[in-house]
């Protein structure tokens, strides 16, 4: 027992070292796992404040682009309104159509915090749970696919990027509709690789990739960017697909988060299932 | 001493703010990303107990962790430079013993004593640190490369720091 006592008391570092590397790796894999990091929401009102007061500063130098993208969008959207359409019949008027039912509801939210080092990056938005924010909610920008909802605490919340190993979104082909999962290997922010595809499919440079729409997260169809690479795995029978992506992560600023009305539907429907 | 609390405090909070609003916010070519922060602890003064230090190197990782959403990641590698530093600091050691109230930066220990030291504790945090990564997402052979890069990367961005450093020691 004494020895024992001497040992500690000249290793006690060395032991308690040990211990905290121990808690470290612990939380490392407790909390970083895929819809799992619903950890310490109260931190992210800390870090939050901190973020979004150095955004404020830094958001100016970037107006410009910013300006350009949301223009370019107000004019897709213009294009879309009641008044650009002409009405040629009285038959049929698509925008009293009780055939269809609103799906998705629309937020908007500022990025405050962009992390792009990492393999698994994250991103902060400026609202949270007072804003309706849940997690699991699809992020869109006017260009792409941005990430999903992790975490939320009651101003802000953590969303997971496309550039993130854990990150995977069904996507498919526009025009042959063969769908794959996309995921993120970890080098450019701007390209993602898609490996589910046989090789019998046709696959050409420049071929659109949109959202497949299966999970009720994201709406069917959303551009999310260009076949950039295709390159045969032999081992598989299968092309990886390098897709060079529509949202520009690392300038993500205005993003849209995007609430499926029918989600307790399916999720009902999907926990009836098994 | 009362200044080398302040100056320690401040010193904290700089690098902190530079990597947690700069450095881990911008893009480089996807394999460079300097982790300044570990000259927080490099920095600490010599005769700093090390207990004390590794429990420094335990929380500022984790208050690093929180504001980049890697919970444990920065924690275990801060760690180790927390607990390894003082013997690190042992080993570069001049002969008769550090000087009083000399500190740890090039102008007290010289280039070439400074380099080793930072060194022998620049590559085993980014050694931890990446290598949790890759643990984490499954990518080691990024891992190894990552670590090589950024040890000179972060090695090169301290030197740069001390060499600005506007700190002036007391006479």
């Amino acid at each position: 027992m004494r020895k024992l006592i001497e040992v500690l008391e000249k290793y006690y570092l060395f032991f308690l070292f040990l211990i905290l590397e121990l808690i470290g790796f612990l939380m490392l894999v407790r909390y970083n796992t895929y819809h799992q990091i619903s950890y310490l929401s109260w931190t992210s009102e800390i870090t939050g404040g901190v973020n979004e007061s150095f955004s404020d500063i830094t958001e100016h130098l970037q107006l410009v682009e910013d300006n350009k993208v949301l223009a370019q969008e107000n004019a897709l959207l213009r294009e879309q309104v009641k008044q650009a359409y002409l009405s040629t019949g009285k038959d049929f008027n698509p925008w009293v159509d009780t055939n269809y039912q609103q799906n998705y509801i629309y937020r908007t939210a500022k990025v405050i915090n962009n992390e792009l080092s990492k393999q698994d990056n994250y991103l902060m938005i400026n609202k949270g749970k007072l804003a309706g924010i849940r997690a699991g909610m699809g992020v869109i920008d006017s260009r792409g696919v941005v990430g999903i909802v992790t975490d939320v605490s009651d101003h802000y919340a953590v969303v997971m990027s496309v550039l993130n190993s854990k990150f995977s979104l069904g996507v498919r082909l526009k025009n042959s509709e063969y769908f794959g999962m996309l995921n993120w290997d970890g080098k450019s922010p701007n390209y993602a690789i898609l490996k589910d595809i046989q090789q019998f499919v046709e696959v050409q440079k420049g071929d659109s990739i949109e959202t497949l729409g299966s999970s009720g997260i994201f709406p069917e169809g959303v551009f999310s960017g260009i076949v950039e690479d295709v390159v045969p795995i032999e081992e598989s029978n299968t092309w990886k697909i390098t897709i060079a992506l529509s949202a520009h992560i690392q300038q993500a600023k205005h993003v849209y988060v995007m609430e499926n009305v029918f989600e307790e539907e399916i999720q009902t429907l999907e926990d009836g299932l098994e | 001493m009362t200044f080398d609390i302040v100056k320690n405090i401040v010193r904290w909070i700089l690098l902190m703010a530079v990597q947690i609003l700069v450095l881990n916010n911008i893009y480089l070519g996807g394999v460079f990303n300097p982790y300044i922060y570990v000259l927080i602890i490099l920095s600490l003064p010599i005769d700093m107990s090390a207990l004390v230090v590794l429990l420094m190197g335990f929380f500022t990782g984790f208050i690093l962790d929180i504001f980049s959403h890697t919970i444990g990641l920065h924690t275990m590698a801060l760690t180790l430079v927390g607990f390894l530093r003082p013997q690190i600091l042992a080993i570069v050691a001049p002969r008769d013993g550090y000087e009083f109230g000399s500190s740890v930066n090039v102008r007290d220990m010289g280039w070439s004593r400074y380099s080793v030291y930072a060194l022998l504790l620049i590559f085993p945090h980014h050694l931890m640190l990446f290598a949790m990564e890759g643990f984490s997402s499954g990518l080691f052979g990024l891992a190894v490369q990552k670590t090589l890069l950024n040890t000179v990367l972060t090695f090169v961005l301290i030197l740069l720091v001390q060499s600005f450093s506007p700190i002036k020691e007391k006479g």
